[in-house]
């Protein structure tokens, strides 16, 4: 094994990780039209759940810390509340998965309905908190929807990206 | 190559046995606690650190901007091309309102200067603002925020107004060397002081992640829908009479406050120069308090 070799494994290692901070970086920019600007599918948190589905070891906790960190500031949410957000999340893909170790495109589809359902539970109620008063809820629900209905698209991507890691 | 072998092994042993541990279910979340809380502490390793990253976020947000927006305008200037003409007679129309317009403000400021100087009144602050960029805009629903590419290198402060064309956008919220976080009129974070010139009733009013709403519902009954609402100028937060929006009426009867710039469509921003030296103010300030 000569020493591109070793610095080509580890970046396919590091693929999950730039992915998903590449998705989150493309949530943030300023792309979209009036209208739905403000429900934006989560793309980063549908790419970190998707990894953690597929290949837990490489989007270890520390991935989903700093993904967490790269949300937050992009955001402007308090640092910390994506990351204790999607540790939950994490915690709880991992627990179904030792029960339910599938990893078809509709358990795929049904684990990231759930994770950005409890991601988006726990900011809202983060955020809420942190300001003490209510806010239109209705946009996360269509926000939540709108990721839904984006998800295969984002799967359909990263299954590309899987591939190279298990190259 | 022994070695690499070794190595390799060991790797994917210690993921094997690690990946799943409780104990780095604890370890990472009491670290994202500890952030957390120490973000919103506000203490300055906090502050130094948020900055630093905001930074560093605003230049790889600028990098992506430039391909983004140019596929972004692209696709806009398409549709400006199919409207072209019809946008060109109704902005002909506009132009001839607006020229009359001018004539009679012309003659309106004239006689506000002459009333002035006979109520001998003090001179309002006069402002100055810094054009910049925005890089960024934040596209979830439970946070109105963006990132504009300029900062306290830029000699903006802390908490400066945020305008495009005398219409209040926002304020800064974080501060960077060169870059800079505005928290919108429309965010749960944003209240201000407002007022509705035609009818002299004075409002606060507060974002909803959606519209921005009215918070005193006891001076608000003739209220009408249309009416324009501005910065009071109470508190010295923003100055007064910049453009807040106008009042619309929801399904359920509800008055809300409706931005009359679409933040969608903007490249660029203004700042107001709202530091206590721009604004005539010469006590010394606490450090803490300024910052």
């Amino acid at each position: 094994m000569n020493i591109f070799n070793i610095i080509f494994s580890n970046f396919l290692s590091l693929i999950p990780f730039l992915i998903t901070v590449f998705f989150t970086l493309i949530t943030a920019l300023p792309l979209f039209p009036y209208g739905i600007s403000k429900i934006i599918p989560l793309l980063g948190i549908i790419t970190v759940i998707f990894w953690i589905v597929h290949k837990p070891e490489l989007m270890t906790w520390s991935s989903v810390v700093l993904i967490g960190l790269v949300h937050d500031l992009l955001s402007g949410l308090p640092l910390g509340l994506s990351c204790v957000s999607l540790i939950m999340v994490r915690y709880i893909i991992i627990k179904i998965m030792y029960k339910y170790d599938a990893t078809d495109n509709i358990f795929v589809f049904l684990y990231i309905s759930l994770g950005v359902f409890v991601w988006l539970i726990l900011v809202i109620i983060g955020r809420t908190l942190l300001n003490l008063s209510f806010f239109n809820y209705l946009d996360c629900v269509f926000q939540y929807l709108l990721s839904l209905a984006v998800s295969p698209i984002i799967i359909y991507v990263n299954k590309y990206f899987l591939k190279l890691t298990n190259k | 190559m022994a070695n690499f072998s070794n190595f390799k092994r060991v790797q994917v042993l210690i993921k094997e046995n690690t990946y799943n541990k409780k104990i780095f279910t604890i370890i990472a979340f009491l670290f994202s606690i500890l952030i957390l809380i120490s973000s919103l502490s506000n203490n300055d390793n906090a502050n130094y650190l948020r900055v630093k990253l905001l930074d560093f976020s605003g230049y790889i947000l600028n990098s992506f901007y430039m391909p983004a927006n140019t596929f972004k305008n692209s696709s806009e200037n398409f549709n400006n091309i199919f409207n072209a003409y019809n946008e060109n007679k109704a902005l002909m129309f506009e132009n001839e309102n607006l020229k009359s317009r001018i004539i009679e403000n012309e003659s309106l400021k004239a006689e506000n200067i002459e009333l002035k100087r006979l109520l001998n009144l003090s001179a309002e602050i006069d402002y100055s603002y810094k054009t910049v960029k925005i890089i960024s805009q934040n596209n979830f629903s439970f946070i109105n925020s963006l990132i504009i590419l300029s900062g306290s290198n830029d000699y903006i402060s802390h908490n400066s107004p945020v305008v495009y064309k005398n219409n209040l956008i926002g304020f800064i919220s974080d501060l960077g060397n060169s870059s800079s976080r505005v928290v919108l009129l429309t965010d749960i974070n944003s209240k201000t002081p407002a007022i509705i010139l035609d009818k002299n009733i004075k409002i606060i009013v507060s974002g909803n992640n959606r519209f921005i709403e009215i918070l005193n519902y006891g001076e608000i009954n003739s209220l009408e829908i249309g009416d324009k609402v501005y910065s009071s100028g109470d508190g010295n937060k923003y100055p007064k009479g910049l453009m807040i929006g106008s009042i619309v009426k929801n399904k359920e009867g509800d008055l809300f406050i409706k931005p009359i710039v679409d933040i969608t469509k903007l490249n660029y921003l203004q700042v107001i120069d709202w530091s206590p030296k721009a604004r005539g103010i010469d006590i010394k300030f606490d450090s803490i308090v300024d910052n």
